[in-house]
């Protein structure tokens, strides 16, 4: 009785599933060339779509978006023109910056567009793919510059304007403002994501400052963290970095520390920095073989520039008036033709 | 058709080095060893063919270990099983299967039916594990099962079925290979006592046509008596008796026999020619004959009606006397044998 | 020396008694100390140079798979050829489930759903792809059922065999047992790198990542549903002459069906658990979307994703248990009372067949299901007024239970003495033989490298531990008291048991400051759904002849639990232990990622600097951890009975 139910069922269900494959086939055709830009959120784009006939030839870009604003931004203005503009098709893969390496010096990935130089990751990354086995390509800079910094909401240097350089974290009455239950009598100094270097230690030990470093461990945790306390108007010392889309939402002050120096970072100084973090100069990369695959694009991509105000602009347009990172890009792109005009190749 | 020489099985890490202490030790008083049972010892026995040769003994006695050691399912440590002449423990596992699938069959106490499968295909498994076909497998199946009367149930799962027809699935599973030797481990212990009598006279009845030759294990003394052409009354590994139920009745070896045959239906079990006197002199010449298998509660009829004693034929001819009070010693004294001097 | 080698055997068997026992540890314990003031050079911390070497080791071989990636062999013809298959298959089921139009999919779930258990199970199912979809993650959601598709599917094509070789062959069995543990326990941060060395990144290493993490139940399930097949049958097979090939097909697969089942429940649920985490290395879906919302601070966004993936492990798990209920041996009763009837499934049929008319393929935005604006503002609310509990309860968990818990384990007590004090415990609980287990693993925590990480991962998992056992006890109670507690409770265990641990990270943080406690926060809810469930279940199979016999004698309902059933339960809660610190070891991981520190944060380090080798020390040493409390936990409640 049950058997010939059970049997009943399975055969059901598999002339359902004939149906939907069926079905699936049937409409796949006519969906596959309509690429959807207006589609409401930035993972409408489904990198499954069957590639689009015209670009038969060519090779398929696979671009890198890390999961921040500014990398998403880059992404869709260079995926844009690439395919608008050079005929090609673009897959965004969306992936931890950390995992990426291996994947671009293999061709998983085909370029980068936004790498940080002071991504732990990425200082192996260049000396192990770049200069080493040279799988992978320099692609030249982005033209942002970024910068790491400690920071402390503005109010905090309002009602204390001593915390606005690293001399006023000398003072225990001050540093123990930020305090919590982890660090006792020290202030807490809370630091990020720990993909990026950290000198944070060293710093405070060799300039003699009263904070403890906590680890939050992901860069989320700092936001999340600093997201209560700015709700609180509580004070809060952590590392952070510019362009940043946080800056949209607080108002946040660097804490000036010892102007940095090629000294202070020399082999030789080896634990004993006390100086601010150097500037980061965004880069790009790209896998060696587009080169030859796909010279065009290769070409573009290495000509690609944008300054820290286009990027901060793209940006604040996400996070402030809600468009999607490829909304934001198209934007940009109908306003600055004069730019982008010169990335294409000749 | 089926002899079995000093089967031995013991259990522990060392079977083999126990029972070379066990079996040779000249003490017999050694029971044990150290971290090991003995579950059979050195039992031997012969079955004929068409023989329904019961072992009786209490739970712990190892009566169903040794029946799984006629087919190897328990592998025995010492001893040889002939079957049909040939070796079983000397088999392949090819002749053994071969052996399994076409010689032998058991019948289980928890019936061992697959859940998963309908009675007919539950009957069908012996012959399908041979490689029968479909068609040929279903139509014995189905002739089987009328055989045990389930006709008409053939595609119901085993769990709507009541126990006693469980048993019957298990049965004609038993019988649909056509074996020559049937092994019954306790099949109607977890019935139901009325259901349990059903079944028994069903098996009588079955054997009265196809005279298989079984062995047949149960822990219930009346049970052995009704079944039995001889019973083997086992306690600790061992048989303490082997004979057919009159002379168990009649003679036991031992107190721990006797307390078995104590509460015996000994108007059932005990005969005529049992219990009769060579006596020929007080014959009565009316003509009240009977004959010498007859049992006693058939005679008793007789014996109320008149009081005059019963000749007693063996084969046509006389050969001795029943009086009412010798039947009426037989059924209340429990030592026949001392009380007739026989 | 003869009699020496005579006693030996005998030694175990005559135990020692009890005060005997206990004063020779303490002694050994004592001796430790002694061992550490004497020779502190070599106690005070873990000797570096007696280091292992793995982390080098590890990462020399990245390298070498780095640098070779493109010309060996291994790659060219077995790596990749394997991921451009998998990543075909994947994209095939993807491009089936998006190009079907959105009601088809509902329609076949919901008749899947009456089929499997009637029209409650399909109403169920097809409201809850249609949530999905009203969420406006209709793509993602497909996207992520195709990867967990494809890797359920990998996982029971390997689990299942594998389960099988376990349940005949002990000696197989005692192989793969411990592999299966590190697999569980392993946290998968660790093997990311390494997976994406081996096959690239987006839909294949999440598969492959997924069908590490899923096989284990798989497998196990399987081997527990074949050992446990009634002998009875299997006797009668093999009476039969049934050749072992044929036992297996026609006997015990068969009846082991129910438990595989099971495990295919139990794989699902795992592969739904590693979706955030496949998304780093580029999974796309809903992942992406928990992953994306979350670096934003969405919170809103990323519980809507949050709750579809629930949705999904909700419908997937449903209908995969009414799968396996459907016992070939029982009588189907349900059925038997309604006549197989195609009424209904037409009627679903002819729905759907009318939405594909009537709408258009995309899910309609119209429909939309706004849930993150609301949950946005009750995170706001939570922040803003729960603080002046949270933070006090923050600061007093960390100062009086934490610091001096780890500064005891980490700090005051030298390490020989931690390893003699773990397995003195190991030897109380079971014998010499966990005790010795139990010192080569603490031993191992130092060689490895991590020895005071481990100890400050230790001191929180503990105290976790017993947090949630204070908080899961009671309720477990209740709810096996009053059908009403245990109906409510359901779906809000369901819940935290699934979704995705990241999505309360922020609001968690929010309210507990980082440091170790929102990581004890954030355990504590992945853990107690279990501890309640046991409990509860412990106490609900109390065999009712001892609640009966108890009643008749007149107890009050608080005297039978505390005289009968608590005591009877004691079994079952104390499985109920073990598998809370289980659950608790599995977030070390997520701890470290929001300032909980220990070998959750090398875990992390070793992903995000891309240092492999101390990733999988860090993992080891989880792993390590994990198999002590594991087995003696597992001791402990076997002497419960």
């Amino acid at each position: 009785m049950s058997h010939k139910r059970l049997t009943a069922c399975t055969h059901a269900l598999s002339w359902v599933a004939v149906a939907v494959l069926a079905l699936a086939a049937c409409r796949q055709a006519p969906a596959a060339p309509a690429e959807s830009p207006a589609a409401g959120s930035p993972a409408a784009e489904t990198p499954a779509a069957a590639p689009a006939q015209p670009a038969a030839e060519k090779p398929i870009i696979k671009l890198a978006e890390n999961p921040w604003t500014g990398s998403s931004v880059n992404v869709y203005v260079a995926k844009q023109l690439l395919e608008d503009k050079l005929g090609y098709t673009v897959e965004v893969v969306t992936i931890d910056e950390n995992a990426q390496w291996p994947a671009v010096a293999k061709g998983d990935i085909s370029a980068i567009l936004e790498i940080w130089p002071s991504g732990e990751t990425h200082q192996k990354g260049l000396k192990q793919y770049v200069e080493g086995d040279k799988t992978v390509d320099h692609l030249g800079e982005l033209g942002v510059v970024g910068k790491i910094s400690w920071y402390v909401p503005k109010y905090v240097v309002d009602q204390y304007p001593e915390l606005a350089t690293w001399e006023g974290y000398k003072k225990p009455e001050l540093a123990r403002l930020f305090a919590t239950a982890e660090t006792g009598e020290d202030g807490q100094f809370l630091a990020g994501d720990p993909s990026w270097v950290q000198y944070d230690e060293e710093i405070i030990q060799n300039l003699g400052l009263k904070l403890k470093v906590v680890r939050a461990g992901s860069e989320q945790a700092v936001l999340a963290a600093l997201d209560s306390a700015y709700s609180r108007k509580e004070p809060l010392l952590f590392y952070l970095w510019t362009p940043h889309s946080v800056h949209n939402k607080y108002e946040l002050v660097p804490v000036k520390l010892p102007d940095y120096s090629d000294e202070c970072y020399a082999e030789a100084n080896a634990g004993k920095k006390a100086c601010d973090y150097p500037k980061d100069v965004l880069f790009k990369v790209a896998n060696a073989r587009l080169k030859e695959a796909a010279p065009d694009a290769y070409q573009f991509l290495a000509n690609m520039k944008l300054t820290d105000a286009d990027q901060i602009a793209m940006i604040a347009d996400v996070e402030l008036n809600g468009k999607t990172p490829a909304e934001a890009a198209k934007a940009w792109i109908e306003k600055h033709e004069a730019v982008w005009s010169k990335w294409l190749p000749k | 058709m089926l002899i079995c020489t000093d089967i031995w099985k013991i259990f522990g890490p060392t079977p083999e080095k126990a029972h070379a202490a066990l079996a040779f030790q000249v003490a017999a008083d050694k029971l044990s060893y150290p971290d090991h049972v003995v579950a059979v010892r050195g039992v031997s026995f012969e079955v004929k063919k068409g023989e329904t040769f019961v072992v009786m003994g209490l739970s712990g006695s190892g009566k169903s270990t040794l029946v799984r050691c006629l087919t190897r399912l328990t592998e025995p440590t010492a001893g040889q099983i002939l079957i049909e002449g040939q070796d079983v423990r000397r088999m392949n596992d090819e002749a053994l299967r071969n052996l399994r699938r076409h010689k032998v069959s058991m019948v289980f106490q928890n019936f061992g039916l697959l859940p998963h499968r309908r009675v007919l295909d539950n009957v069908a498994y012996g012959l399908e594990v041979c490689g029968v076909d479909r068609r040929t497998r279903n139509d014995r199946a189905a002739q089987m099962i009328e055989l045990v009367g389930l006709k008409g149930w053939e595609s119901k799962y085993p769990r709507q079925l009541s126990g006693g027809m469980q048993q019957r699935v298990g049965l004609a599973r038993a019988l649909a290979v056509n074996p020559d030797i049937l092994l019954f481990d306790e099949p109607f212990s977890a019935l139901d006592p009325l259901i349990r009598r059903e079944m028994q006279d069903e098996l009588l009845r079955l054997q009265s046509t196809l005279h298989k030759t079984s062995v047949f294990i149960t822990h219930d003394f009346p049970e052995a008596l009704k079944i039995g052409d001889r019973i083997a009354i086992m306690k600790d590994g061992q048989f303490v008796q082997v004979g057919t139920p009159q002379e168990l009745v009649l003679r036991p070896r031992d107190d721990y026999v006797r307390a078995f045959v104590k509460d015996a239906p000994r108007a059932k079990v005990l005969t005529a020619g049992a219990i009769m006197s060579r006596d020929l002199r007080g014959r009565a010449p009316n003509g009240r004959t009977v004959p010498s298998h007859a049992p006693l509660q058939a005679l008793l009829p007789m014996l109320a009606e008149h009081d005059a004693p019963l000749t007693v034929l063996d084969g046509g001819t006389p050969a001795g006397v029943v009086d009412r009070a010798a039947v009426i010693r037989a059924l209340v004294e429990e030592d026949v044998a001392r009380a007739t001097g026989a | 020396m003869a009699t020496r080698s005579f006693a030996l055997p005998i030694l175990p068997r005559a135990r020692s008694s009890r005060p005997w026992r206990i004063a020779s540890v303490l002694a050994l314990l004592a001796g430790a100390w002694l061992l550490s003031l004497l020779v502190p050079s070599l106690t005070d911390q873990f000797p570096a140079h007696w280091n292992l070497g793995l982390r080098e080791a590890v990462d020399g071989f990245s390298r070498w798979v780095t640098s070779n990636r493109i010309t060996s062999p291994i790659f060219v013809y077995f790596f990749d050829p394997l991921s451009t298959g998998i990543d075909a298959f994947v994209r095939l089921i993807e491009n089936a489930l998006l190009g079907a139009h959105w009601a088809v999919i509902i329609g076949i779930t919901a008749i899947a759903g009456w089929l499997l258990g009637g029209w409650r199970l399909s109403l169920g199912c097809s409201l809850g792809f249609f949530l999905c979809g009203a969420m406006g993650l209709w793509t993602q959601t497909m996207q992520t059922l195709a990867l967990m598709n494809v890797s359920v599917l990998f996982a029971l094509l390997i689990g299942i065999p594998l389960g099988i070789a376990c349940a005949l062959s002990n000696r197989f069995d005692r192989v793969l047992r411990p592999i299966l543990d590190a697999m569980q326990v392993m946290p998968a941060f660790v093997y990311l790198i390494p997976v994406v060395l081996f096959f690239g990144v987006a839909r294949v290493p999440a598969v492959v990542a997924t069908v590490i993490y899923a096989i284990p139940p798989a497998v196990r399930l399987t081997s527990l549903g074949i050992r446990e097949v009634q002998p009875a049958a299997v006797e009668a097979a093999r009476a039969f002459g049934s050749t072992r090939w044929q036992i297996l097909r026609k006997v015990q697969l068969p009846l082991a069906l129910p438990a595989i089942m099971a495990g295919v429940n139990q794989t699902i649920m795992m592969a739904l658990g590693i979706v955030v985490i496949a998304a780093m290395v580029g999974a796309g879906g809903l992942g992406r979307e928990v992953y994306l919302a979350l670096q934003r601070l969405q919170v809103g966004r990323a519980f809507e994703a949050g709750l579809a993936i629930v949705v999904i492990a909700i419908v997937l798990d449903r209908l995969s248990e009414a799968l396996s209920r459907i016992d070939l041996t029982q009588l189907p009763s349900r059925a038997a009372g309604r006549a197989p009837s195609w009424v209904a499934p037409l009627v679903i049929a002819g729905l759907t067949a009318l939405c594909v008319i009537a709408f258009q393929d995309a899910f309609p935005g119209e429909w939309q299901l706004g849930l993150a604006r609301p949950v946005d503002g009750l995170v706001r609310w939570t922040r803003d007024n729960l603080f002046f509990i949270t933070r006090p309860l923050s600061d007093f968990i960390t100062l009086y239970l934490l610091n001096p818990f780890r500064d005891l384990l980490r700090d005051i007590a030298p390490w020989p003495v931690m390893v003699v004090a773990v397995a003195a415990v190991g030897y109380f609980v079971s014998g010499w033989r966990l005790a010795l287990g139990s010192a080569i693993g603490m031993f191992m925590l130092g060689w490895l490298g991590m020895w005071s990480q481990s100890m400050d991962t230790l001191s929180q998992v503990l105290v976790t531990t017993a947090i949630t056992v204070v908080l899961a006890l009671p309720v477990g109670i209740l709810a096996s008291q009053s059908d009403v507690v245990r109906r409510v409770l359901r779906p809000i265990l369901d819940f935290l048991q699934t979704v995705p641990t990241f999505v309360f990270l922020v609001p968690v943080i929010m309210l507990f400051n980082v440091g170790r406690v929102p990581g004890i926060i954030a355990s504590v809810l992945y853990a107690i759904p279990v501890g309640i469930r046991l409990t509860e279940l412990g106490i609900r199979q109390v065999s009712p002849e001892a609640v009966e016999a108890a009643k008749a004698f007149g107890s009050t309902r608080a005297q039978l639990i505390v005289k009968v059933q608590l005591p009877l339960a004691k079994p079952a809660i104390a499985l109920s232990v073990n598998q809370m610190i289980m659950m608790v070891l599995a977030m070390v991981v997520i701890a470290g990622m929001v300032g909980g520190a220990g070998l959750g944060l090398e875990a992390v380090i070793g992903l995000t600097r891309s240092e492999t080798g101390i990733g999988i020390s860090a993992g080891l040493c989880i792993v390590i951890l994990a198999m002590i409390l594991d087995r003696i936990t597992q001791a402990w409640a076997a002497r419960q009975r």
